[in-house]
């Protein structure tokens, strides 16, 4: 029953919530539709609402109105269909790597053995072959986000959020880090959200850029990236990247120089 | 072809199969020195006991303070006329039953108080109004109830140690990074699973501090709970039989059971230190890599 172009579906949402006795508006009347399949990266001033967004189709967190759909249903709970990635990547240290990604496998009633090939290849995927038995304090920064990002992928989600994922990495890892994802999505085809604060990494991560305002948060611009596929070094060489940058730089722009004033001419509200 | 582009961190590999480099003699046996603690601890200890010796066979020392050779020809022979082991049974069971009782009590509260707010919230008024009175005031009190008995003492050597237990808990497990939590939500795991899965391993090597700090009090108050109103015979226990000893003036027995209090204390904090070294080994490397 699902058409193809309401696989996710935000409708009208507004969401605030309360932070030291102050009501804070972080999303309103914030409407899109995530086709299936579809690389999505959203960029915005900080505070914007992006990682709010994702915990709603996490459902970690529940719109104040409005409503988030997969599929058709409304989000009420966290679910292995949506698979979360933190900017940190959160393994257990008490377990080696093999031992993490298997974890949520065992969780979803898989077989020990079962859990751990499928462990390896996800990790053979990610590129961490030879890296099993390693516990996650061994292993660089890097690394360890890779381990979170096969860990996720075990529970065979319909959707990826990634909440800027490579932000907590050191320059020339996240560039790595980039092309390594672009190439997991070719190979997997799975849809995913993608938060960043980077505009180059949205560009090139995506099919498709939305441009959130300052808070309360809500799309301001929808850019298709329509640069050709698979992507990798040379697509960030290519001029369509400046380009696609000085767009969406001029579109974040206006809502950080907005924001600003809001705050300095704020007396009321 | 950027499609079997090769993993970032294939470098970090092959470097790690290449070792181990050769290094000099020296540099290995310093490397190895200061990764083996005990060889050093065991030379300082020498030289302090060798000195102790020379100065007391010297005659510079008053009558009370004995040497260390007097200390252990009297432990010696206080084992071999059966009256120390006695003393050891009565006190040790004290000292573990008290711990174990107040050290396991206090880690399940303060699991329950991290997990579940409210009861925490329930919990520390009284803890905070507790926590500060010397426990070992306490005792004439039970003694009221239940007289000087190893009932008496073992609760108040169980209170002693919750409180330390408790503590740590609690604050282990709320500062568990909710992030983890978080993946377990994803991954749908039940409540009782992330509790023992993910939250209580999370906060063991915390909560493993609070144990160990509990274990030292429970020597602590092993000794102060059979100072008072100490027992006859073995019943006194190595805090009892002590202090009588410095009353009637009996230094090498005083000496003797200090010995023994010291090494039980130390054998069982060694245990303690290896066993928590142990289920916390993934932990250990974390922080070896971030410290």
């Amino acid at each position: 029953m699902s058409s193809e172009s309401s696989f996710l579906r935000f409708e009208n949402v507004e969401k605030r919530f309360a932070r030291r006795g102050k009501v804070i508006h972080a999303l309103t009347n914030t409407s899109f539709e995530v086709p299936q399949g579809q690389f999505l990266t959203v960029v915005g001033p900080s505070g914007c609402g992006k990682s709010t967004m994702l915990n709603l189709i996490g459902a970690f967190d529940r719109p104040t109105s409005g409503s988030v759909l997969l599929e058709g249903r409304p989000l009420a709970k966290p679910g292995r269909d949506r698979g979360m990635v933190f900017q940190t990547a959160t393994l257990f240290p008490w377990k080696t790597v093999e031992a993490n990604v298997a974890w949520p496998m065992l969780v979803g009633g898989m077989r020990k053995k079962e859990a751990k090939a499928r462990a390896r290849e996800l990790l053979a995927l990610v590129g961490l072959r030879g890296f099993e038995t390693s516990y996650p304090g061994e292993l660089s920064g890097g690394m360890r986000q890779r381990a979170a990002i096969a860990r996720t992928l075990g529970l065979e989600p319909k959707v990826l959020l990634m909440d800027e994922p490579f932000g907590a990495l050191d320059a020339q890892t996240r560039e790595l880090m980039q092309e390594e994802l672009s190439r997991i999505w070719q190979a997997t085809g799975i849809t995913v959200v993608f938060i960043t604060h980077d505009i180059n990494e949205a560009v090139f991560l995506g099919d498709r850029c939305l441009v959130m305002s300052a808070r309360p948060g809500r799309v301001v611009a929808d850019i298709p990236i329509e640069l050709e596929r698979p992507r990798g070094e040379a697509t960030k060489r290519d001029p369509r990247m400046a380009d696609y940058h000085a767009q969406l730089w001029e579109l974040v722009r206006n809502e950080v120089d907005g924001a600003a004033q809001a705050t300095t001419g704020r007396a009321a509200s | 072809m950027k499609q079997t582009s090769p993993p970032a961190d294939r470098s970090a590999k092959a470097a790690a199969r290449q070792a181990p480099e050769r290094v000099s003699r020296v540099v290995a046996v310093r490397e190895w020195m200061l990764d083996q603690q005990w060889p050093v601890a065991l030379t300082f200890t020498s030289v302090v006991v060798a000195v102790w010796q020379l100065v007391v066979d010297a005659g510079a020392l008053p009558a009370y303070l004995l040497s260390p050779w007097a200390i252990l020809a009297e432990t010696y022979g206080m084992l071999e006329s059966g009256e120390l082991l006695p003393l050891v049974e009565v006190s040790m069971k004290r000292e573990f039953s008290g711990f174990l009782l107040g050290a396991g009590l206090g880690v399940f509260a303060g699991l329950v108080a991290g997990v579940a707010r409210w009861t925490g919230d329930v919990i520390d008024g009284a803890v905070s109004l507790l926590y500060p009175v010397p426990k070992i005031a306490l005792l004439p009190i039970f003694a009221i109830w239940l007289g000087f008995s190893d009932t008496t003492r073992i609760l108040v050597i169980a209170l002693a140690c919750f409180f330390p237990a408790y503590l740590n808990a609690q604050s282990a497990t709320r500062s568990v990074d909710p992030h983890v939590v978080a993946v377990a939500r994803n991954a749908e795991s039940g409540k009782l699973r992330t509790i023992f899965q993910v939250l209580l391993p999370a906060a063991l090597p915390r909560i493993l501090v609070g144990v160990r700090t509990a274990l030292a009090l429970s020597f602590i108050m092993m000794f102060a709970t059979e100072v008072i109103g100490a027992g006859a015979g073995a019943q006194a226990g190595l805090g009892g039989r002590t202090f009588a000893a410095g009353t009637n003036g009996d230094y090498d027995v005083l000496w003797a059971a200090l010995l023994t209090i010291a090494v039980l204390g130390v054998t069982l904090d060694t245990t303690l230190r290896v066993l928590s070294a142990r289920v916390t080994r993934g932990a250990a490397k974390e922080m070896a890599s971030h410290g």
